[in-house]
């Protein structure tokens, strides 16, 4: 009895302490793996045009100079003072259900665009110097500054 | 337990950390790169007037992966862009295709498709895009100073805008008043000699010569001011600023009341025509437009450009401010404008010169030239000379050709101007030589009395 008493204890301490490192090795690969996401995503915005016929659109140019797909998943305008912003997150008319997100996606070593239009009455006026500023899903920012 | 609990951890965690490592690692080394590149952009013309580019690397191998290139509005024109995965090699003797793979110091020539047609007065910049997201620029036409002294002129704090000295001009007013502020254009003169205590706008030629490609929005503090050297006194001299404003096409200023200043934007490689005549910043709330003049004192002033506002680059703004010790303008009551023809003689031939001698109208009206000397000896002019005008004498003593007035109403007045002939024997020289001929016009009244009209000829 004294030795089935034992091997229970036994086997109960295994099983917590398995428990408990198992938990702590899932957390430490889930940061180790958010940090390599993070230090994978590599984007630029390489350009701006504003609209000539359409003062409230502007097209955006989005450069990946890394080697995995980039989700976008928002872009941020304001002017430089950031006396107004308008933020967009409706990037893309599919559903990027991985990251619960209407991402604009850009594959590895490409350039992809985007025209988004600022909620009327809002226009781009002349003189102004603009911000944009884009989000990746893991957290990268990446501004680019453009007078109209 | 130990065995079984303890070695699995640590192995997973350590696994973990050499992926992460890895993964910093190979991020490390993506910038470390990504600062090797080095690359310019040069925009010329083709023969059919259309608009070519070179990317010359003088750093590590790249690939382009794309190009964009707008126009002075800020329209993009064109632009190309592609993956670089397996991308052939940019050509430098034929026009290469985005994306394309650059080795170190090669060129890449690339022509954009369709062609675009460069029409005098046109202004674009090209922004070419690499696989490590690097984007240098590059403009047509181009005004800038060589990388290598661009840069050292920037290091030695000099600033980003460049000043073109020859630009220097003034002029006076076509209308007055609020709110038909006009300035008259056709009337521009060389500021090297400004006129004492009266109304003016200066204006000045600056280009935009900032190593990161930036932009920059000069605001309405910027000012020009000119400075008398101790002239009663040192601490006795007055800063007269002349504040930036906006001009139109047709002269009119539609910057005269506050806030209604519209930012001037130079882009990168661009010159512009920078107005400077408000007496008073325009963003201050008691500002309403009037004329600044150099009333302080007859005499030499310095010249400096403050400017204030905001450099953009591609991926920062921030405020910017240059001082540029510009120039000098003498500040005069009497003030002559000349020209002389020709310019340029043949090798020991005999030439007839004829001097055209302007009183400006910002002369004084009792002021009037009355003697015009020129200084020709190395023409070797005759005693006889050509007849002065009307009411003229001439003389020529020892090379030196001197013309008095009878009488003052042969006087040129303000406003007037009166032809001066002359003529001499150029000298045999054996390459080209520019020959100048020291000269003066002198004023019969006002404080300063003589002014240089130099002249000359290139003999070759």
């Amino acid at each position: 009895m004294m030795i089935g008493i034992t091997l229970a204890v036994g086997f109960a301490a295994w099983a917590w302490a398995r428990g408990a490192a198992q938990n702590s090795e899932l957390n430490f690969g889930n940061a180790v793996g958010t940090n390599i996401n993070y230090l994978k995503e590599n984007f630029e915005v390489v350009y701006v045009n504003f609209s000539s016929s359409a003062t409230q659109s502007a097209t955006v140019w989005i450069y990946n100079n890394g080697n995995t797909t980039v989700y976008i998943k928002q872009i941020w305008i304001s002017n430089v003072t950031s006396s107004f912003s308008q933020t967009f997150t409706n990037l893309n008319s599919t559903k990027t259900s991985q990251f619960n997100c209407y991402c604009l996606q850009v594959h590895s070593q490409t350039v992809a665009s985007i025209t988004l239009s600022l909620t009327s009455p809002t226009v781009f006026a002349s003189g102004v110097v603009y911000q944009f500023k884009a989000l990746g899903v893991y957290g990268n920012t990446n501004t680019f500054q453009q007078t109209r | 337990m130990l065995f079984s609990v303890g070695f699995g951890y640590f192995y997973t965690t350590s696994q973990d950390q050499q992926i992460l490592q890895n993964a910093q690692r190979q991020n490390s080394n993506f910038l470390g790169q990504k600062n090797q590149e080095n690359l310019y952009v040069l925009a010329n013309l083709g023969s059919d007037a259309s608009l070519t580019f070179s990317v010359n690397n003088t750093g590590i191998a790249t690939v382009l992966v794309g190009y964009f290139i707008t126009d002075q509005t800020g329209n993009v024109v064109q632009y190309k862009t592609g993956t670089s995965t397996n991308p052939s090699s940019c050509s430098a003797s034929s026009a290469s295709t985005i994306p394309c793979a650059l080795n170190a110091g090669s060129s890449a020539t690339i022509d954009p498709s369709p062609s675009i047609t460069y029409t005098l007065g046109g202004y674009y910049t090209i922004r070419v895009l690499t696989e490590r997201g690097t984007t240098i620029v590059g403009t047509y036409p181009t005004q800038q100073l060589s990388e290598n002294s661009l840069n050292t002129f920037v290091a030695s704090g000099l600033g980003s805008l460049e000043m073109i000295f020859s630009s220097f001009s003034f002029y006076n007013y076509s209308s007055t008043g609020s709110p038909n502020w006009t300035v008259n254009l056709t009337s521009a003169q060389n500021a090297a000699i400004t006129p004492f205590n009266k109304p003016i706008v200066l204006s000045a030629q600056v280009t935009n010569d900032d190593p990161s490609g930036g932009t920059i929005i000069v605001s309405s503090h910027t000012n020009l001011w000119t400075f008398l050297s101790c002239g009663s006194g040192c601490g006795q001299q007055a800063y007269l600023s002349f504040y930036v404003m906006n001009v139109g096409s047709g002269g009119n200023i539609t910057s005269t009341t506050y806030g209604s200043y519209v930012p001037i934007q130079i882009p990168y490689g661009a010159t512009k025509t920078i107005y400077f005549g408000s007496n008073c910043d325009l963003s201050t709330s008691s500002c309403s437009y009037s004329y600044q003049s150099i009333n302080d004192a007859v005499s030499e002033h310095d010249v400096f450009m403050i400017f204030s506002g905001t450099m953009v680059s591609a991926n920062n703004a921030t405020l910017y401010s240059q001082n540029l010790p510009y120039s000098a303008t003498f500040t005069s009551d009497n003030i002559a404008s000349y020209s002389e023809s020709p310019t340029t003689c043949g090798n020991g031939s005999s030439t007839s010169f004829s001097l055209k001698l302007t009183n400006s109208k910002w002369t004084p009206s009792g002021d009037g030239i009355n003697q015009v000397v020129v200084q020709a000896s190395t023409f070797n002019p005759p005693l006889v000379q050509p007849l002065p005008p009307a009411g003229w004498t001439v003389s020529v003593s020892s090379g030196t050709i001197t013309w008095n007035a009878i009488s003052s109403t042969y006087y040129i007045l303000p406003g007037s101007t009166l032809s001066f002939s002359w003529g001499g024997t150029a000298p045999v020289v054996n390459s080209g030589t520019q020959f100048t001929f020291v000269s003066a016009a002198t004023w019969s009244a006002g404080t300063i009395l003589s002014q240089p009209i130099v002249t000359g000829c290139y003999v070759g």
